[in-house]
């Protein structure tokens, strides 16, 4: 675009340092949001706590009495952090999981992840059947994470091993299908055969909620974070390869088949731990990498956090949320992740052209 | 420095396709890759470059390729396919020419040079108006250069380029072909051309390369090979060499089909 008596117009080298700088400046500007998310999501409660004691009470923790403390400390931390950890999560297992398979409706759960973790976890409470048995003594609290991750696991490694040496991404996707259907017909069974309570305890637990997070739960999606994340971002420009040319990345010097497994074994590990604490988030892990490409492209230096930011506002904000609509109560916190991010989502789409056109 | 193969053998889905080829070209040439549909041009190509499993023995300047990791194929070899249905994607033509030369490699920024040598790539080919632009909002014909550019942009040394015309208008494919075969001869590499229009082998090509059902029917400078005895017998129709301008160009004009649905033709 040049404009008729401007003579010099800027390289395009020099555009694209502009670029990258615009890019840069955005993802800082998401990330502070996310932290003020964090830090609103931590200081407004359902309880009697004011936002005021409660910022007291984080700022110098002595000041306030052991009951704000603990209500502090022991519940509503570790909740705002796994709403923190479920938005980074399960964000970036739907990146990871539309790059890999070459699907714009890809998400966390298209490997059966949501129900294999769902029938695991109705196995644990309604019958107190645990693989996590056979494991050494672990806390009860984790009795049905753990069984929810094995099985979030099981359904992955089934679809790994059947498609092992003809990585074909249609097979790869239909037999996600396909063990998500196994496994939804199981967890039915289940329901089935339950009692009322048992059954109760189900649905609320499918339903998804932070109520379930405690400081054990939340270490072990941290950890799972914090080894997945740098896998993720050391792999960027070879992601952003294959996002561009496919199987014929292979061409630029990647090993798209390796990179491939890889990515699918970090996003079920990512999607399966917060699947397991929390049940299922949806949502979040379809909308938040389609809302960082509209915002910084496909450079995924820049999407992979764009992609996590997203993800933290929107689980923060909707945890915020289902507290507030309801005074006194909190809200499944799966059910109000869509309700708030929809509208917006719409918009977004609706404003891009290329999306729109054609 | 040249391309070599030895029982060169690609089988897909059981099937044959690539029956042990023995190929040489030199350093500098570019080699029109010729053959009826299905003869097994293209999967030549993507078993050099490790797209198809291939067998047997292949080398670029004495480096074996067959059986190598991606890595090192891709610091030798670039490749123009022709699906380029892929090349969609939320980038600008001057940030797929940085992805293009970051390849695998770990560093998280790009290089003052990669920057340095997607500018100059984008001249050399005329392209400095889609540097901005997004592969999407270009044509087929445009898009086609791009994917040459990314191709070229990592200093190939061997090039291998899928029926890189088939969407290009008259003076896009004698600019572009002029560019490619001046860069074959300027830094020596080795190029490989598909090619369904005989009239673009027999002005950019030094060799020819005839194959017929995944097996070598005729080879060599394209002078005495690109001839309509040769044409006949592997596609099937009958043509004529037309000398023009005085000898500076051989034209190949089709007559008719002497065989009609054998594409084998006198085998």
């Amino acid at each position: 675009m040049t404009i008729p008596g401007v003579i010099v117009s800027p390289s395009p080298q020099a555009r694209y340092a502009n670029t990258v700088w615009r890019r840069s400046a955005l993802l800082t500007l998401l990330l502070v949001l996310a932290l003020a998310a964090f830090i609103a999501d931590l200081i407004v409660g359902s309880g009697t706590l004011t936002a005021g004691e409660a910022l007291s009470g984080l700022l110098s923790p002595n000041s306030v009495d052991s009951s704000t403390r603990v209500i502090l400390l022991e519940l509503r931390m570790p909740m705002t952090l796994m709403a923190v950890l479920a938005g980074t999560c399960l964000s970036l297992a739907g990146l990871m999981m539309q790059s890999v398979l070459d699907n714009p409706l890809a998400e966390p759960f298209t490997l059966g992840i949501s129900s294999a973790a769902g029938f695991g976890a109705s196995l644990a409470l309604a019958f107190n059947v645990s693989l996590s048995h056979a494991l050494p003594e672990l806390g009860a609290d984790l009795v049905v994470t753990a069984n929810a991750f094995l099985f979030s696991f099981v359904s992955v490694g089934v679809i790994l091993l059947l498609t092992r040496g003809h990585m074909g991404l249609q097979a790869i996707t239909l037999l996600g299908i396909a063990v998500h259907f196994v496994f939804s017909s199981l967890l039915g069974l289940v329901q089935y055969v339950a009692n009322t309570d048992q059954l109760q305890s189900i649905v609320f637990w499918l339903m998804g909620s932070l109520l379930h997070a405690t400081w054990n739960k939340v270490t072990l999606c941290a950890v799972i974070a914090a080894i997945a994340i740098p896998v993720v971002l050391v792999q960027a420009w070879a992601l952003t390869a294959l996002r561009s040319f496919g199987e014929q990345a292979v061409v630029f010097g990647i090993p798209v088949r390796r990179l491939r497994t890889t990515m699918l074994v970090l996003a079920a590990l990512l999607a399966g731990a917060v699947t397991s604490v929390v049940g299922v988030i949806g949502f979040v892990g379809l909308v938040a990498p389609h809302v960082a490409r509209l915002l910084v492209g496909e450079d995924q230096r820049f999407t992979i956090g764009v992609t996590i930011a997203c993800g933290i506002i929107f689980v923060t904000l909707a945890s915020l949320a289902s507290k507030l609509i309801v005074p006194g109560a909190v809200l499944p916190i799966g059910m109000v992740t869509s309700l708030i991010g929809l509208p917006f989502f719409i918009i977004l789409i609706l404003r891009d052209r290329r999306l729109t056109s054609r | 420095m040249s391309l070599s193969t030895t029982d060169y053998r690609v089988t897909l889905r059981g099937k044959p396709i690539l029956k042990g080829l023995n190929v040489h070209v030199a350093a500098g040439h570019t080699m029109a890759l010729l053959g009826a549909n299905g003869a097994g041009k293209s999967t030549f190509m993507k078993g050099l470059c490790g797209l198809v499993p291939a067998f047997g023995f292949a080398s670029v300047n004495g480096t074996a390729l067959l059986g190598t990791s991606p890595a090192t194929r891709a610091r030798m070899i670039g490749y123009v396919a022709q699906d380029l249905a892929h090349l969609d994607v939320r980038l600008s033509t001057y940030e797929l020419l940085l992805l293009a030369q970051q390849g695998s490699a770990r560093s998280w920024k790009t290089s003052a040079e990669a920057r340095y040598k997607a500018t100059e790539l984008l001249e050399l080919l005329g392209l400095q108006r889609f540097a901005e632009k997004q592969p999407g909002q270009l044509s087929g014909g445009e898009r086609q250069m791009i994917s040459l550019a990314l191709a070229l942009v990592r200093s190939p040394q061997l090039l291998l380029l899928d029926e890189p015309t088939s969407a290009l208008d008259l003076a896009n494919q004698l600019q572009i072909l002029d560019a490619v075969s001046e860069y074959t001869r300027k830094h020596n590499i080795v190029t490989l051309a598909i090619f369904h229009d005989m009239n673009l082998a027999s002005r950019y090509a030094d060799d020819t390369l005839m194959l017929d059902q995944g097996i070598v029917h005729c080879c060599g400078p394209t002078r005495t090979t690109l001839t309509p005895e040769n044409l006949a017998q592997v596609y099937g129709v009958d043509c004529r060499a037309l000398s023009v301008d005085d000898g500076a160009f051989t034209a190949i004009y089709p007559v008719s089909v002497i065989a009609p649905g054998s594409q084998a033709g006198g085998r």
